[in-house]
């Protein structure tokens, strides 16, 4: 049962303490946000595949690097990084993902002879990577922390290509080992706490 | 390459509409104290992310989507995990962000803070932009992505919550009937 009187009481407790600020303050937040915006790149995606392309061009013909024909440290983290933002600028879920149905227990015993399983509180898992750009010998998995993009890299802890970023980055990549697998996490913010709530079942 | 759906003035329109809301919102996850922050944060990634925005949809829900993405960004940063542990594959320590209504800081009364506190995030906000911006329920489902139903039931058991909470300092006193 209501009690108007009691409602209104309380009703106005809340419009004193939560008074907001004039809406002219909120006109002079977004002029600010649209003046300290930086010069938009065009397809960011784009221009950090160059970046890979190149990366990976001059890593090939280090002479020590021939014999394994794979990337690994800067390279490989500028591969990830490219095939992020591809994801992104393709609705991160959209053509660039797929299997969405991905059982990922079935998928890493096939491809890895080992047992790797989310039990998500947070992460909702999205499907595989599958677009133009490479990532490695690795499963790409696209995810999403709270509603934040997260790429997810998946590899035998054998096979550790100790990816890196650049210095200047501005994303995280968060690693954990986990039985036969080492995990990578990549995303502008926090993508330690998606690797948690993956398990070996 | 064509032009962005939203450009500087409309932008500015929209803040200066729909800011107050936005403010209420932020308020109401993070604390009135950092409300004005989160706002400034929730406008630098809408701006970035303007040419997302569909013209003819709802600006106000595009924008407070954008807000509770920041919010549950903000409270995960606060939020203390035991990250470095993880490779010693000992468990992250997870411990959920109190939110900031510590009633000396903000000057409230210390029956409503305690109320508010008690209070889920989803109920908190739906109170609030129900109460102080006047939404209605309509409103506020679209605003949290929420059945209207849910938001309905929200408003209604937060207010009879702190009724409960604030009621004895505003119950009758009793009246002592002389023999």
């Amino acid at each position: 049962m209501t009690d108007p009187l009691a409602d209104h009481d309380v009703d106005g407790a809340l419009r004193r303490a939560f008074a907001p600020p004039p809406a002219a303050d909120f006109a002079a937040i977004a002029a600010r946000a649209a003046a300290a915006a930086p010069m938009r790149r065009p397809w960011p995606w784009l221009v950090s595949a160059a970046a890979v392309l190149l990366l990976a061009v001059a890593w090939w013909w280090r002479p020590a690097a021939r014999g394994t024909g794979e990337p690994v440290g800067e390279t490989l983290g500028a591969m990830w990084i490219a095939a992020y933002e591809h994801a992104v600028a393709d609705g991160f879920g959209g053509g660039s993902c797929c299997e969405p149905d991905l059982d990922l227990r079935q998928a890493c015993e096939q491809r890895f002879a080992a047992q790797l399983d989310l039990e998500p509180a947070s992460v909702r898992l999205l499907g595989c990577y599958c677009g133009p750009l490479p990532t490695g010998r690795c499963m790409a998995l696209l995810a999403r922390t709270d509603d934040t993009p997260v790429c997810v890299y998946v590899l035998p802890r054998a096979e550790d290509p100790r990816p890196r970023l650049p210095a200047d980055s501005r994303f995280e990549l968060a690693r954990r080992e986990l039985g036969e697998f080492v995990l990578y996490a990549l995303s502008p913010s926090a993508s330690a706490a998606t690797l948690a709530e993956f398990v070996v079942p | 390459m064509a032009a962005p759906a939203l450009g500087a003035d409309e932008f500015q329109r929209a803040f200066a509409e729909h800011g107050r809301s936005l403010w209420v919102l932020a308020a109401a996850w993070v604390g009135r104290e950092d409300a004005a922050d989160l706002v400034q944060e929730t406008a630098r990634v809408a701006w970035q992310r303007r040419d997302s925005f569909v013209p003819g949809t709802d600006l106000r829900a595009w924008l407070s989507q954008i807000a509770r993405h920041q919010g549950a960004n903000w409270r995960r940063r606060r939020r203390p995990t035991a990250v470095a542990d993880l490779d010693r594959r000992t468990a992250a320590v997870r411990q959920p962000a109190a939110w900031p209504f510590d009633a000396d800081r903000g000057g409230l009364d210390d029956a409503l803070a305690r109320g508010l506190l008690d209070l889920g995030e989803t109920a908190r906000a739906c109170l609030l932009l129900h109460v102080i911006q006047e939404h209605t329920f309509a409103e506020i489902a679209t605003m949290l992505d929420l059945p209207e139903n849910t938001v309905a039931s929200h408003v209604r058991r937060a207010r009879a919550a702190l009724r409960t909470t604030l009621a004895p300092a505003t119950a009758p006193e009793p009246v002592r009937i002389p023999r």
